[in-house]
């Protein structure tokens, strides 16, 4: 099945990633709706790219750049935090990535869920948050959430082929970061380079998961 | 904290009490976690370290889509280890499943306070350890609401940062 998929951050690490696996499957999926809080000159590039219907930026005083340089092309531009949320509602979109960092992932989480769309789900915030009333919502709405977090993809695939059969426990796997084995007194001293300093992956110094576990 | 955050977040997703919620420590980070049932059988999902797979498997769900990403080659991981996660040490995993037990709005506070942290040690203003104090601390100092409404969450927001700011500042 081919999918209208609407990547809300697409700017950032896992928008850009998103991108990526668009680009490795043409055939099934096609960008719809493209989205970025600051970042106006990828934003800019990516749109010339994927030719979604629509893009949003979320600070408003990147609008005018934006839709001027998005003149020439068949693409409606819009601003704001209100424009950011309507747009998960896309009545084409068959999919919504909320891969937007902080809590304005929220709300466009819950206009997608209430207009019945999907939602690959990377916004640690909407859970962490309102994860009561965001899955409630999803129950009632009979929507799907599909966690895009490795740890909780990996936990959604184990379940997946087990309907009925009861979950005694789940173990969540973390490397450990930096600081694995170290004591209270050791980690009094620590730099923020130390705890940027992550054995697996460097650590996104914009990414608030600095701290190790 | 990252972690905590994680486990809050599958208590939601996968409708578990806080004690279903286990972390294991595994350094390689091939296996990226795992559900025992209640016949004892643990499944494991496996892979590189790419977050390209997860993310894939979201926008393809039911689907799983054809790739050319590197695989995985056993004998470049000839030991996957484990470790039990100290507690004692890291006392923000504690922090965030108390929080969990304690529900309504403190998540929501703990998630804020851990942001305004972050920064504040990112920028030389507060230690790696007194990041869990400034944290410990603003939950104290917040309402506590038990069933929140979303206007309520985005108040206790801005309240959670504004209180974690002011212990910065103190």
């Amino acid at each position: 099945m081919h999918k209208n998929i609407a990547i809300l951050g697409s700017t950032g690490s896992i928008g850009t990633q998103a991108l990526e696996v668009v680009d490795a499957h043409p055939d099934r999926f096609s960008v719809e709706v493209l989205t970025a809080n600051n970042s106006v000159d990828l934003l800019i590039e990516q749109a010339k790219k994927y030719q979604p219907n629509i893009v949003v930026i979320g600070n408003e005083a990147h609008y005018s750049l934006l839709s001027e340089s998005l003149k020439n092309e068949s693409i409606k531009v819009y601003a704001g935090e209100e424009a950011m949320s309507q747009v998960a509602a896309t009545s084409t979109v068959d999919m919504v990535l909320t891969s937007m960092v902080g809590f304005s992932g929220l709300l466009p989480t819950i206009r997608a869920l209430e207009a019945g769309i999907p939602v690959a789900l990377a916004n640690k915030e909407t859970l962490v948050v309102a994860g009561d009333l965001i899955m409630n919502l999803a129950r009632q709405k009979r929507v799907p959430v599909i966690p895009v977090d490795s740890e909780h993809s990996a936990i959604f695939q184990c379940l997946q082929g087990e309907p009925g059969n009861e979950v005694e426990k789940i173990m969540l796997t973390a490397s450990g970061g930096p600081f694995r084995g170290k004591n209270v007194e050791f980690l009094r001293k620590v730099t923020r380079c130390q705890a940027l300093n992550h054995p697996i992956g460097k650590w996104d110094i914009k990414s608030p998961s600095i701290q190790p576990l | 904290m990252n972690k905590g955050l994680e486990a809050i977040e599958a208590r939601w997703l996968f409708n578990l009490k806080p004690e279903q919620i286990e972390v294991v420590v595994h350094p390689q980070s091939i296996i990226h976690s795992m559900v025992q049932f209640e016949d004892g059988s643990i499944k494991a999902q496996m892979g590189l370290p790419d977050m390209r797979l997860p993310i894939q498997y979201a926008l393809g769900f039911p689907q799983r889509l054809p790739n050319s990403f590197p695989r995985f080659n056993f004998m470049d991981f000839p030991s996957l280890t484990f470790e039990q996660a100290d507690v004692s040490v890291f006392r923000n995993l504690s922090m965030a499943y108390e929080a969990m037990r304690q529900g309504g709005n403190v998540p929501c506070v703990l998630n804020a306070a851990n942001e305004v942290a972050v920064e504040a040690f990112l920028k030389g203003k507060c230690g790696f350890v007194e990041m869990s104090c400034i944290i410990e601390q603003t939950i104290g100092k917040c309402g506590f609401i038990a069933s929140p409404t979303f206007s309520d969450y985005v108040e206790t927001d801005r309240e959670a940062r504004e209180v974690a700011q002011s212990l910065i500042k103190a």
